[in-house]
C-alpha cells in the first residue's frame, strides 16, 4: 500500500514539474514576444509619424512656394541647404547627416523645427515646361531601428512641384 | 459495499495541480496575445510599405506632370525596389486634351505581401520629356 502511494505521489510531482515547465515557458515567451512586439511596433509608429511629419511639412512649403534653389553643405555636418521661397516668407531646410532643421522666416519672427534622427537627401529639377519653376526631389532613408526590422532599409520619395500653372499651350 | 472516503479538496496535491493548470492557462492566454501582437507588427510593416508605395505613386504622377518623366505606358522599378506600372487610356474621351493615367506602385514586403497604390488623374500629352526613368 505504501509502495503504491509512493508511485502514485511520484507521478502527481512528475506531472506537476511537467505542466509547470511547459506552462513557465509558455509564459517565458509569450512575455517575451510580446515585448518584443510592443517595442517594434512602438519604435516603427515613432519613426514614421516623424517621417510623414517631415514629409507633409515639406510639401506644403513646397506647394505654397513659386521657387526653391539648392545648394551644397560645408561638407562636414552639413550636408545640403534647400531654400523654399522668397522673402519675407522663406522656409530652408538643413539637411544635416543625422538629422534635418527647418527654419522659416514670417518677417521679423523665426521658427526653427527638427527632425532627428534623420538622414534624407533632397534634389531640385527644372521645370522645363515652365521657366522658374521647379520640381523638388526628397528621399528620407530609412536605417536601421533599436527593433527588429525586417526590412531596415527603406526609403520614402517625395516629389513635389512649386506652386505655378503649366502653360497648356497645345491643342 | 465499502465506503471510500471523500476526497479532501484541500490537499497540496490538488492546489498545486490547480496552481500549475493556472500557470499554463496564463502562459497560453500570453502566447495567444504574444502572436496577436507578432502579426500587429507585422500590419505596421505592410502600412509603412503602403504609405511608401502611396508617395511613390504621388510621386510619380508628379513627375509627369512636371515633364520630367514620360507620359507613355511604362513599367520599371526604381532603386529602391519600387515597382511601377503607368498605363495611358488611348480612347479619347470627353476629358480632351488632357489624357487619364493611371499610375501603380507596388513593394513587396519581408513576408511576401504586396503593398500597392494606385494613383487615376488627368495629365496633359506628353511634350518632349527631359528624362525616360527615375
Amino acid at each position: 500500500m505504501t509502495r503504491r502511494r509512493r508511485a502514485v505521489l511520484l507521478v502527481e510531482m512528475l506531472t506537476v514539474i511537467f505542466m509547470l515547465s511547459i506552462g513557465g515557458s509558455l509564459m517565458a515567451v509569450g512575455l517575451v514576444s510580446i515585448m518584443r512586439s510592443q517595442r517594434r511596433v512602438a519604435e516603427l509608429d515613432n519613426r514614421y509619424a516623424m517621417t510623414n511629419d517631415f514629409l507633409r511639412c515639406l510639401f506644403r512649403d513646397v506647394r505654397r512656394a513659386t521657387t526653391a534653389s539648392l545648394r551644397e553643405g560645408d561638407g562636414a555636418d552639413l550636408q545640403q541647404v534647400l531654400v523654399v521661397g522668397e522673402s519675407p516668407r522663406q522656409v530652408s531646410y538643413r539637411f544635416y547627416k543625422q538629422y534635418v532643421e527647418r527654419t522659416a522666416f514670417e518677417g521679423d519672427s523665426q521658427a526653427a523645427k527638427l527632425w532627428s534622427p534623420m538622414t534624407a537627401n533632397a534634389g531640385v529639377t527644372p521645370v522645363h515646361l515652365n521657366v522658374g519653376n521647379v520640381l523638388v526631389d526628397v528621399t528620407v532613408f530609412w536605417g536601421r531601428t533599436d527593433a527588429k526590422d525586417p526590412e531596415p532599409n527603406r526609403r520614402f520619395d517625395l516629389a513635389v512641384r512649386c506652386a505655378g500653372e503649366l502653360d497648356h499651350d497645345e491643342n | 459495499m465499502d465506503h471510500h472516503p471523500p476526497k479532501d479538496p484541500c490537499r497540496p496535491g490538488v492546489i498545486l495541480a490547480e496552481a500549475c493548470a493556472s500557470i499554463m492557462l496564463v502562459g497560453l492566454v500570453l502566447t495567444m496575445v504574444s502572436l496577436l501582437l507578432t502579426e500587429h507588427a507585422r500590419s505596421t510593416d505592410y502600412f509603412l510599405n503602403y504609405r511608401r508605395a502611396q508617395l511613390a505613386a504621388e510621386s510619380c504622377v508628379e513627375r509627369m506632370r512636371a515633364g520630367v518623366l514620360e507620359v507613355a505606358d511604362a513599367a520599371f522599378i526604381d532603386g529602391a525596389g519600387v515597382a511601377y506600372e503607368i498605363r495611358v487610356a488611348d480612347a479619347d474621351g470627353p476629358w480632351r486634351p488632357l489624357r487619364r493615367v493611371s499610375a501603380t506602385a507596388s513593394i513587396v514586403g519581408s513576408h511576401g505581401r504586396i503593398a500597392r497604390y494606385q494613383l487615376n488623374t488627368y495629365l496633359p500629352p506628353a511634350r518632349s520629356p527631359a528624362g525616360g526613368g527615375r
